[in-house]
């Protein structure tokens, strides 16, 4: 009897001095532990979103970020997670306002796929072929034509399950981008500036909406498959103001117009205001959209002169 | 008295030799030994708690009670190689990093079990201490083998750090290319330990 309790007893103690040591341990290391695995985060998201003069914000834990720069709305950062091989693919992905692919990065220390092979997706090998990709072009070579992810060799389900995470996640967040912000922010507008007028024909054409300084440029298309550079600003009172300029389509212009389109374009020339042309050099970008600046104006001065020819016609 | 501790030694490394002979902890060695480098890493991360868990058991040995023994040693192993992983995070970040895969799997690792159990347990301190060394550096040779093994052949190179050193290239480029995929992935553990442990009872048996 007496063994017994002994037993009972010695085993009590060890578990009792093991659980009090490990809780010890455990309380003096948690904060260290958690503060190095924060600043290792904050290194993946500047390693993702390269410009070191952002801010980000947390929107989901773990998974999102909003990137800010100088209090502007640039970008977004995710983490989409998909099966790999033997285990979970987390990668981290920097996405700037128009959803174009900065960096991205899948953390080794979470990452269980065969070393020498599928452990390969985490090498800038294999990571640096995401740059400057947007969603339809996120696709293994082999898979889809628009795709431009070589597989890794003899790795192809964890270079497909990476690839798939990205166009996933870009997927899943592109309703939250800056550009879409722009989208909503317009239909608003137009909405309130014309609330009666031909509005309901006008299709914004994806991937020809820029942002001004403070004025929004978007290419639309209309009825006839003729297109519209429309200017919206916003006016010191906070009023909106649209300035439209009328791109004809070279085959309708042959044809003879019907009463409608005619019509159409005598309200797009009342609307139309040649003071911006005058001003056309004075129109600021901003500076994501610097490097086509030259290429908007140029395109508004033909445009423009298209438009007249065709008038005194 | 020496020569008792250096025989122990000895047989720590070859006589018991804890993969080829006694054929025990083989899980993490079969998941580790795809390189060079992580048959380093893992070896000498096990040896140094071979040795600690064979002096704490050694010198608890006269108070832990016959019947309980085992789930004793279990408590007392995985208590100090879980604060010693808790340590290794918070103070020397950049070697848990390195060593991120192999800690885990030394917790459930047989063998670390098996020398408490089959020497420290019935022998004293010093002894237990040369043993726990003598299983270690065994257990790092044979894991440094097979990592060799499989690298080469799997990917030809050799002693690839990941993130610090690209690797010798032993086979050339064109090997490389087609290299064994096999031996990398797990059939090609189970084949090069078998053929290892063939190999090393012919030469012990001559």
């Amino acid at each position: 009897m007496s063994q017994k309790i002994r037993e009972v007893l010695v085993l009590f103690l060890v578990g009792i001095t093991s659980a009090f040591l490990l809780s010890f341990v455990y309380k003096q290391t948690a904060p260290v532990i958690s503060k190095y695995k924060e600043e290792a985060l904050k290194k993946s998201l500047s390693e993702v979103f390269i410009d070191p003069s952002v801010r980000f914000e947390e929107i989901k834990v773990d998974t999102l970020w909003k990137v800010f720069k100088e209090e502007k709305y640039v970008g977004l950062i995710f983490r989409s997670e998909k099966k790999g091989y033997s285990g979970k693919i987390r990668p981290i992905v920097g996405v700037d306002s128009i959803g174009k692919i900065i960096r991205v990065k899948i953390p080794k220390e979470d990452l269980s796929e065969t070393p020498g092979l599928g452990m390969k997706i985490a090498e800038v090998a294999f990571l640096d072929q995401f740059k400057d990709l947007i969603g339809d072009e996120v696709w293994l070579t082999k898979d889809k034509k628009e795709g431009k992810i070589d597989a890794i060799t003899s790795a192809t389900i964890s270079s497909r399950a990476a690839t798939d995470a990205v166009r996933e996640g870009l997927k899943q967040y592109e309703q939250l981008l800056p550009r879409y912000e722009f989208k909503k922010f317009l239909k608003t507008s137009l909405k309130t500036l014309e609330q009666s007028s031909d509005s309901t024909l006008e299709e914004i054409i994806p991937d020809k909406l820029w942002k001004t300084l403070n004025s929004f440029i978007y290419l639309s298309e209309i009825k006839d498959s003729s297109f519209v550079f429309h200017f919206l600003t916003q006016t010191e009172n906070k009023r909106i103001k649209k300035i439209s300029i009328f791109i004809e389509n070279p085959e309708t212009e042959k044809e003879e117009t019907s009463e409608e389109s005619k019509a159409l374009k005598q309200a797009l020339e009342k609307r139309f205001e040649s003071i911006l042309m005058k001003n056309i050099h004075k129109l600021k970008f901003t500076s994501e959209i610097q490097g086509i600046a030259e290429k908007i104006r140029e395109e508004i001065r033909t445009t423009y002169g298209k438009y007249i020819k065709w008038r005194e016609k | 008295m020496e020569g008792e501790i250096k025989r122990t030694l000895i047989d720590g490394i070859i006589k018991n030799n804890i993969i080829l002979v006694l054929a025990i902890g083989l899980c993490p060695t079969l998941a580790v030994t795809t390189s060079a480098y992580n048959g380093i890493g893992m070896g000498l991360a096990a040896t140094f708690v071979f040795i600690l868990s064979n002096l704490f058991i050694s010198s608890l040995r006269k108070i832990i009670p016959g019947n309980l023994r085992i789930p004793i040693f279990i408590i007392i192993i995985a208590s100090f190689v879980t604060m010693i992983d808790y340590s290794l995070k918070a103070y020397l970040p950049p070697l848990s990093t390195q060593l991120g895969v192999f800690v885990p799997l030394i917790v459930v690792n047989c063998g670390i079990l098996g020398r408490a159990e089959g020497f420290a347990y019935k022998n004293p301190v010093h002894l237990s201490l040369m043993d726990g060394l003598g299983a270690g550096i065994g257990f790092t040779l044979v894991l440094f083998i097979m990592g060799t093994i499989r690298e080469i052949l799997g990917q030809g190179i050799w002693l690839n750090i990941p993130g610090i050193f690209p690797g010798i290239k032993v086979l050339g480029s064109s090997f490389a290319e087609s290299s064994v995929i096999l031996l990398i992935l797990p059939p090609g553990g189970f084949l090069t330990i078998a053929l290892l442990m063939g190999l090393f009872n012919y030469w012990r048996k001559k």
